[in-house]
């Protein structure tokens, strides 16, 4: 049974379809219908919308994106199921919608290898290919856990039926423990994607600078993928600062080394190992800093240089908003050029 | 005369508790406020950004633009007006310096547009 929503936007009425179980965002984006959001997982409030008539309920009443919440017909779009048909008026936001189209897919997680550092290369087969733009990310859900979490691909290949995530492994965290589980090889998931605002606009983007910390290293990965294949460093450049808490070696500090000496002056890759008495080991094509990752960019780059650019920002959320700062205010970059989706 | 256009200057701290800070959330009555130091001036503001909610003390202010680095909404203190991605105006007020207390106006902050 379906049930018949009727979006009111400013400029547009949409009507689209949503299933019994479904939220209203997942369905409003299958349809190709460009809500706004920002983590689609009841955490961070960006996709309120107002209800105007119909039922609904609340898949998670505790969801912290409640504060955003003013008025007793706001819902938020991640986490209400229709009872009924409805109508619901949409802010206007500019939400800077990649065009592709949600889908639902069915995974298994196929393999899980340490990286070190806190972190996870998780492997999911697919059922078919997921394509998402470098710097999306996916919803993975499992039976037996509520809701969904978002993960970062670190892969480019559009048609590849093997995702790649980066997943720091969290003792609370109910869903990592999982995925970060090699005996749970073999588990069923619900993944759905591409999602997010933050990737790269081929086409458009030309020289790029990307600041991550933790799995946000996902990010700088699939666009390492995506210069690689695309060539895009035939004409651009790319600064690339990647946080981590020590530079154990790793596959993920081999990556990095790797695309920094295939691109050599086209590519500057810097590693910014947060913990202090972490060992700087030598490592090829690239340089080894102590400090925050938006510390060791202010120290080691002129950001100035990056106001032109595409700048990519990707981790956990203080890491996230200390690089703002020091972008906007140390950089003068304009906050609509830096790229990040929002988790909280 | 409209209720609102009645003047309520009330102290939200004093200006040696922003020592090198540029800005402070401070209580006035039942009301929380942002108070950012703009060269000489004081100018007072919500206390939350009128997207979703984020506390602007959080955010950072550089000369007289204030900026929610949450999802880098920005305004003109010195009238309000939104700038690059914002969607709406913040209500802004001067406050003033007496005896080395600042005051701030809560009826002109009343006065401003509400939230979106």
């Amino acid at each position: 049974m379906e049930h018949r929503i009727e979006l009111r936007m400013p400029d547009a009425i949409r009507v689209f379809s949503c299933e019994k179980t479904e939220k209203l965002l997942f369905a409003a984006l299958r349809a190709g219908v460009d809500l706004p959001y920002g983590c689609a997982t009841g955490t961070c409030g960006g996709c309120k919308l107002s209800l105007q008539q119909g039922q609904v309920h609340t898949a998670w009443p505790e969801a912290p994106g409640n504060r955003a919440l003013r008025h007793s017909s706001d819902v938020l779009a991640c986490q209400t199921v229709p009872n009924t048909d409805c109508v619901i008026d949409v802010r206007a936001l500019k939400s800077g919608h990649s065009g592709a189209v949600l889908a639902y897919f069915d995974g298994v997680l196929s393999r899980v290898t340490p990286w070190g550092d806190g972190l996870y290369c998780v492997d999911i087969e697919l059922d078919r290919p997921l394509p998402f733009l470098p710097g999306q990310f996916v919803l993975l859900g499992v039976d037996g856990i509520a809701g969904y979490r978002a993960y970062s691909p670190s892969t480019a290949n559009p048609f590849a039926t093997r995702l790649q995530l980066v997943i720091r492994k969290s003792v609370q965290g109910q869903m990592t423990s999982l995925l970060c589980d090699p005996n749970r090889v073999g588990q069923s998931l619900k993944v759905l994607g591409p999602m997010g605002h933050a990737h790269v606009r081929s086409g458009v983007d030309g020289d790029l600078a990307v600041l991550t910390g933790g799995s946000g290293s996902a990010v700088a990965l699939s666009l390492l993928d995506w210069v690689n294949h695309s060539g895009h460093l035939l004409h651009h450049r790319m600064d690339l600062v990647c946080g981590l808490r020590t530079a154990t070696p790793s596959p993920l500090l081999e990556s990095l080394s790797r695309a920094a000496l295939r691109w050599k002056e086209k590519l500057n890759v810097t590693v910014a190992v947060s913990e202090t008495d972490a060992q700087l080991p030598v490592t090829d094509g690239i340089r080894i800093e102590r400090g925050m990752a938006h510390e060791v960019a202010a120290r080691c780059y002129k950001l100035d240089q990056w106001k032109e650019r595409a700048v990519f920002v990707a981790g956990p959320e203080v890491m996230v908003q200390a690089s703002m700062r020091t972008l906007i205010k140390q950089g003068q970059i304009f906050p609509a050029s830096i790229r990040f989706d929002n988790f909280s | 005369m409209n209720p609102r256009d009645v003047e309520m200057w009330q102290e939200a701290c004093t200006v040696a508790d922003f020592s090198d800070e540029e800005m402070r959330e401070c209580s006035v009555g039942e009301q929380q406020v942002l108070l950012v130091r703009v060269g000489e001036e004081f100018i007072t503001c919500p206390a939350l950004c009128p997207h979703l909610d984020e506390p602007l003390v959080f955010g950072m202010v550089d000369g007289s633009v204030l900026t929610c680095t949450k999802h880098a909404w920005q305004w003109d203190l010195k009238t309000g007006d939104a700038i690059g991605l914002a969607e709406c105006p913040l209500p802004v007020a001067a406050a003033r310096v007496e005896n080395g207390k600042v005051m701030v106006n809560l009826a002109a902050l009343c006065n401003a547009p509400t939230k979106i």
